[in-house]
């Protein structure tokens, strides 16, 4: 755009669309910020070489160097984090304000230390499992992200913590400690939303953060809480719709985020899954859990802390006079908590209700396509409907004419959806071509 | 400037908890191989991966199983402490299994594997010893999985791990075929 816009100004001087002031400010301002922008293609390249080499050493060493003498096995070990030591120091003391140098020199000791690590427990063949292994490599690393500015080091860790929680949750091991390094790593997004709002780290942080959450918590419940998990994780996504349009994220000039992505596709899915009738029947433990302490049940813990999370963005999001697009999306998880509270007196009543919800959400999603002339939120919404329809084949007594007949008439609302609005964009850009 | 001088302070201190941690683990092995007292463990091996270390073969042992007279009051995933004695022949086995650590006697942290009833309402209980994996190099691993192998069918050489323990901590020193390290003997046999 810039380019093109620089490209004009001769001609538009010329024709005297504008003067030759407004043309110099032109000039000075793509010109500083151009300048201003940091050299994205060379920090880019910078952390890749870094990737590529440290993570090449990481596999020198796991070749197993068991035929040199011990001693010099075990400086081997650890001259990669000295050798990264050095050139993060080299980077603060000299090259502090180039971000290239930052990330890459951080990226080099953060896999460093890992070959260390790896080094040793190939040397003592120690006995720690992988999550163990990762766990004591995160721990070592994580102040990178702080102390070097470093967005790939953030990158690194979330992943590594996820992949912990889910191992932990797996194992039946207690995953609480994911929530503890989660919580470390949380001040690194806030502040580098303060900071740096535009930068491709942050939009990846945007869809990383609330990912590995959603992980985590499936490590936490997955294998022990059943029908609750589903609750926690209603809670969960309602957090996200109200974080993904709070003014706090929607500063950054994405313009679908994570937060909002996530949350309607998991939403949708465990709406699906509750849709069904059998799903309210083999209740639960809504009536076990009143008895339980709150420190006893992980799912409580997770279902009070999103909870409170919830109301408190919810009056952030007032505070700041945010507007509701989409009020029922942000309604979702309220109502579901309702329902399934009601649930264990009334199973069938709020399957009936899970079901009008799911229609509610997929007709507003086709308006809010229409409306809004986006191809995906129309087919968005299509699909929403397709999916509830399909699901209750599995529990409706129907002949096969009938259900035929039913994805027949999908498939053409499918067509005649996206050909009229089709035909109303290329009108109205005919109309604008006219006019123009 | 000042900005600079904590991050770099920060990255200092960071890297002393680096490198310190490091050597917390050498001195921690070090000490266990100088002052351990030394086991053979009688094993058979075979051959998975890791992702960040590299090839490893997996022992199993040979004694990893311990009776006991009556029933037993542990179960499986329960850790425990497993007195090592050493049989007629020199060879490690399990004397007792004890819920806390005795003092001066050479003992083992160890997860119960499994229990069995034995009959006559004693139990066989089976143990995971904090030592099975042995690193090698990766075009190693796989010649030691067969070598071991067949050497154990013939049972021409004893195969064995050394094991040094010291105050509860363990290090697997070696893999011997007879008096041979496992790494030489590969070499020797190609």
């Amino acid at each position: 755009m810039s380019k093109q816009l620089l490209k004009a100004l001769p001609e538009l001087l010329e024709e005297r669309v504008i003067s030759s002031d407004i043309a110099g400010n032109i000039q000075a301002y793509y010109r500083q910020k151009a300048e201003s922008q940091p050299n994205r293609l060379f920090v880019i390249f910078g952390i890749l070489g870094s990737l590529l080499v440290g993570l090449g050493i990481i596999l020198i060493l796991a070749h197993n160097w068991s035929h040199l003498p011990p001693v010099a096995q075990l400086i081997l070990a650890f001259v990669p984090p000295i050798i990264g030591i050095i050139v993060c120091f080299y980077s603060l003391q000299f090259r502090n304000d180039s971000d290239a140098w930052k990330e890459s020199s951080a990226i080099f000791l953060f896999l460093g230390v890992g070959a260390c690590l790896a080094m040793l427990s190939q040397y003592y063949h120690l006995q720690e499992d992988v999550a163990d292994f990762v766990f004591r490599w995160m721990l070592l690393v994580f102040p990178l992200m702080y102390i070097m500015s470093s967005g790939i080091s953030a990158v690194l860790y979330l992943a590594g913590i996820t992949f912990l929680g889910m191992s932990w949750g797996l194992s039946n091991d207690t995953s609480w400690p994911y929530w503890l390094m989660f919580l470390a790593a949380l001040p690194f997004y806030l502040i580098n939303q303060k900071k740096n709002p535009d930068t491709n780290f942050q939009r990846v942080l945007h869809y990383l953060f609330p990912l590995s959450a959603f992980l985590g918590t499936i490590g936490i419940l997955g294998p022990i809480s059943g029908h609750i998990t589903f609750m926690v994780l209603m809670a969960l996504y309602g957090c996200y719709v109200l974080i993904g349009r709070s003014s706090w994220v929607e500063k950054s000039k994405s313009e679908r985020n994570g937060f909002i992505i996530q949350s309607s596709i998991g939403m949708t899915v465990i709406l699906l899954i509750s849709s069904f009738r059998d799903f309210w029947d083999d209740q639960y433990q809504v009536k076990d859990l009143i008895g339980t302490s709150l420190l006893d049940s992980p799912a409580l813990i997770l279902l009070f802390v999103f909870g409170m999370l919830f109301v408190l963005v919810y009056f952030f999001n007032q505070k700041d006079e945010v507007k509701d697009d989409d009020p029922i999306q942000i309604m979702v998880f309220p109502a579901y908590a309702v329902l399934f509270l009601l649930a264990p007196s009334a199973p069938m009543i709020v399957a009936i209700l899970v079901n009008i919800l799911l229609f509610a959400l997929g007709i507003i999603k086709i308006r809010e396509g229409v409306r809004l002339q986006h191809f995906g939120t129309l087919n968005y919404g299509l699909v929403i409907l397709t999916a509830l329809i399909a699901c209750r084949f599995f529990d409706m007594e129907m002949s096969l004419i009938l259900r035929g007949m039913a994805f027949v008439t999908i498939g053409i609302g499918f067509f005649a959806g996206n050909y009229v609005m089709y035909r109303r964009i290329k009108t109205q850009q005919e109309l604008q071509h006219e006019s123009a | 400037m000042k900005a600079p001088n904590i991050r770099i302070i920060s990255l200092i201190v960071l890297a002393i908890i680096q490198l310190g941690f490091g050597g917390y683990i050498v001195t921690q092995y070090e000490q266990v191989k100088d002052k351990g007292e030394e086991f053979k463990f009688r094993i058979q091996p075979v051959d998975p991966h890791d992702p960040f270390r590299g090839k490893y073969i997996n022992l199993r042992f040979a004694d990893d199983d311990y009776s006991t007279n009556g029933t037993s009051q542990y179960q499986r995933r329960d850790m425990v402490y497993a007195e090592i004695i050493k049989d007629k022949e020199g060879f490690a086995k399990i004397g007792s299994l004890n819920a806390s650590q005795s003092q001066g006697i050479p003992s083992v942290h160890v997860e119960i594997n499994r229990v069995f009833s034995a009959g006559k309402g004693r139990s066989r209980i089976t143990v995971k010893f904090p030592f099975s994996r042995y690193y090698m190099g990766e075009d190693e691993a796989e010649k030691a999985e067969k070598a071991v192998r067949s050497i154990a069918t013939n049972n021409s050489n004893d195969v064995y791990a050394i094991v040094s323990i010291y105050n509860g901590k363990t290090v697997l020193k070696d893999v011997m075929v007879g008096d041979i390290p496992l790494q030489e003997w590969i070499r020797q046999h190609p």
